[in-house]
């Protein structure tokens, strides 16, 4: 009886603390699933699904932390750096070591100086080197890319961020070194993809086309179906003099007929929803 | 115009040159430019003005005035190459009517005349390539789906390499409501681009209008379009129309084509011999007002 009780217990909360994961994954999905334009309703479902994680037991911190940062991917998904900021800083209020939630902070801040300049990745304004508020933040990203990887010197998404930030501050030294390195080392796809595209733009700006051509063509190689790489590769050839070949490029790029295989830039530049944390969280959420 | 506004720069009687060298009209560079080819637009209370001959127009390159050998274009098959913004704000009506333009602009072309159909949200699709069947461009259009943020400059960029290398006249019309999101390229770099290539583009602008309130506390309606787009248009010789309701869309999609089809190729052959480096180029009329709009240069390798 003395054992029955507290094995009872456990097994109550348990069950209530799978139920409340249950009621998690209603709210978020339901606001995953809401049009773009529904930012009320959005942030509405997200709050109520962020109450019930918060109410969550000790023994749920992985989870919590997952939904953290499936919440923050899927408010800068929305170009929603504020509320996206909102709901790091709460994850991080729990979790002040995540190197993920740091790396969103940064993420973040990237966003929001694009916002301010769609033309930040402009090679005149990269060696303008003029300290706008929109350069600012690319400083503040860089900064939190750094932190991201001192608590997680392997996560590749911060030091290609990291490489990407030098660049566009106009560092191309630093930033080839941290983008071969992601190049070299990465173990998903759309992470080598980028480093060669970003790796390209480096070599573009410093007029090494041999190397900025190789870079575009690896990037090509690894995702065929992306058109980024082509668009980057087809006017590095233009700008070589060769238009006929710029030409074919474009005109010989596959045109996927679905366009789920979205290109990572895409994702980059406008955020993107973190789908393995979603599958991870969907997973463990069903009783 | 139909409720909407043409935002190009009012050039009268000597206009602030361009022109430069058609890339389908391309010049031959044997170590030097043979022949520059300028597309002009020329324009007077808003119509276009016919009729005029070698004769009527100067030409200076590099400030050197120079000697018109041709004058064609009026009657010069066109190709143009539509670049239509399928992002996720144009769903709705406006998708709807933007159908209706293409097609108007399809119904429009005559024997000879080419098009295209590129789509672009951050997907820049080449739905068509240049073709005279209108079936296909038609039936392309009906299949026309809005989503997702939007890659201008990326489009410009894939819409100037359909352009043709025969002896059509090049035309990108470009169709847009925002603001660009998700392009690899700069705006610098379209706006080289569009300076080095020689194709003309068009710009149909679907612009915000917001009530405005100024310092005298009066209210006014103000239209907000993406400053961009201007740029380019001027810099590719070409002109920016802006909506702010897409039913006229239409309406100025035929507009462009026929301001195209109203413009004047002039060839001449460089005296001095062009050298390498970009060429200022200055057009205007001997005569008479006129609005004149075409590419600011050319440049030689």
């Amino acid at each position: 009886m003395g054992l029955f009780v507290p094995c009872l217990l456990t097994v109550a909360m348990a069950a209530m603390a799978d139920s409340q994961k249950a009621d998690v994954m209603r709210h978020t999905e339901a606001a995953l699933r809401l049009p773009f334009d529904a930012h009320d309703e959005f942030w509405r479902e997200l709050d109520a699904a962020r109450r019930i994680v918060d109410s969550l037991p000790v023994s749920a911190n992985i989870y919590k932390e997952r939904w953290y940062v499936l919440a923050s991917t899927a408010l800068l998904a929305r170009t929603d750096p504020l509320n996206a900021s909102r709901v790091i800083d709460a994850g991080r209020r729990h979790f002040k070591n995540n190197a993920t939630l740091k790396m969103l902070e940064g993420v973040v801040e990237e966003m929001r100086g694009h916002i301010m300049n769609s033309n930040l990745h402009d090679v005149r304004t990269i060696t303008a080197m003029t300290p706008t508020p929109a350069r600012l933040r690319l400083n503040y990203a860089q900064a939190c890319y750094r932190d991201a990887l001192k608590l997680d010197p392997h996560l590749a998404e911060a030091r290609l961020r990291l490489g990407r930030v030098l660049y566009l501050r106009n560092e191309p030294r630093p930033a080839q070194a941290e983008l071969e390195t992601v190049a070299a080392t990465a173990t998903e796809p759309r992470l080598a993809y980028l480093a060669h595209l970003f790796l390209g733009a480096v070599a573009q700006q410093q007029n090494d086309r041999d190397s900025a051509r190789r870079h575009y063509e690896q990037a090509i190689a690894i995702a065929p179906e992306h058109q980024t790489a082509y668009i980057a590769l087809s006017f590095l050839e233009d700008m070589s003099g060769d238009a006929a070949r710029a030409q074919r490029v474009v005109a010989e790029r596959p045109m996927p007929a679905s366009r789920d295989n979205d290109d990572p830039w895409w994702e980059y530049q406008n955020g993107g929803v973190d789908m393995a944390a979603y599958e991870w969280l969907r997973a463990e959420s069903i009783p | 115009m139909i409720g909407a506004s043409a935002r190009c720069a009012p050039y009268a009687m000597v206009l602030a040159a361009s022109a430069a060298v058609l890339d389908a009209a391309q010049p031959t560079f044997k170590g030097r430019v043979d022949a520059v080819r300028i597309d002009v637009s020329v324009m007077h209370g808003g119509q276009p003005v016919h009729g005029l001959t070698a004769s009527d127009f100067v030409v200076l390159d590099n400030g050197a005035a120079q000697r018109i050998e041709q004058v064609s274009g009026e009657r010069s098959p066109v190709s143009v190459v539509m670049a239509l913004d399928v992002s996720g704000s144009v769903a709705g009506d406006k998708l709807r009517h933007l159908v209706a333009a293409g097609h108007a602009l399809v119904g429009a072309l005559v024997e000879g005349d080419r098009a295209a159909l590129v789509t672009f949200s951050h997907d820049v699709r080449v739905r068509v390539p240049l073709t005279a069947n209108r079936a296909q461009l038609a039936a392309a259009l009906d299949e026309l789906k809005a989503d997702g943020p939007t890659a201008l400059r990326d489009a410009i960029w894939s819409a100037l390499q359909l352009r043709p290398m025969d002896e059509s006249r090049p035309l990108v019309l470009v169709f847009t409501d925002g603001l660009d999101t998700a392009s690899w390229l700069s705006s610098s770099e379209i706006l080289g681009a569009a300076r080095r290539l020689g194709v003309v583009i068009h710009v149909v602008e679907l612009a915000t209008e917001q009530a405005v309130t100024n310092m005298r506390g009066l209210s006014t309606r103000q239209v907000f379009g993406n400053p961009f787009l201007e740029t380019i248009a001027n810099s590719a010789g070409g002109r920016l129309w802006s909506a702010t309701d897409s039913k006229h869309l239409p309406a100025l999609f035929t507009q462009a084509l026929e301001e195209m089809r109203a413009r004047y190729l002039l060839t001449f052959y460089p005296e001095p011999p062009a050298r390498s480096g970009w060429h200022d180029l200055k057009v205007s009329l001997k005569t008479g007002r006129a609005e004149i709009t075409a590419r600011r240069g050319y440049q030689v390798p």
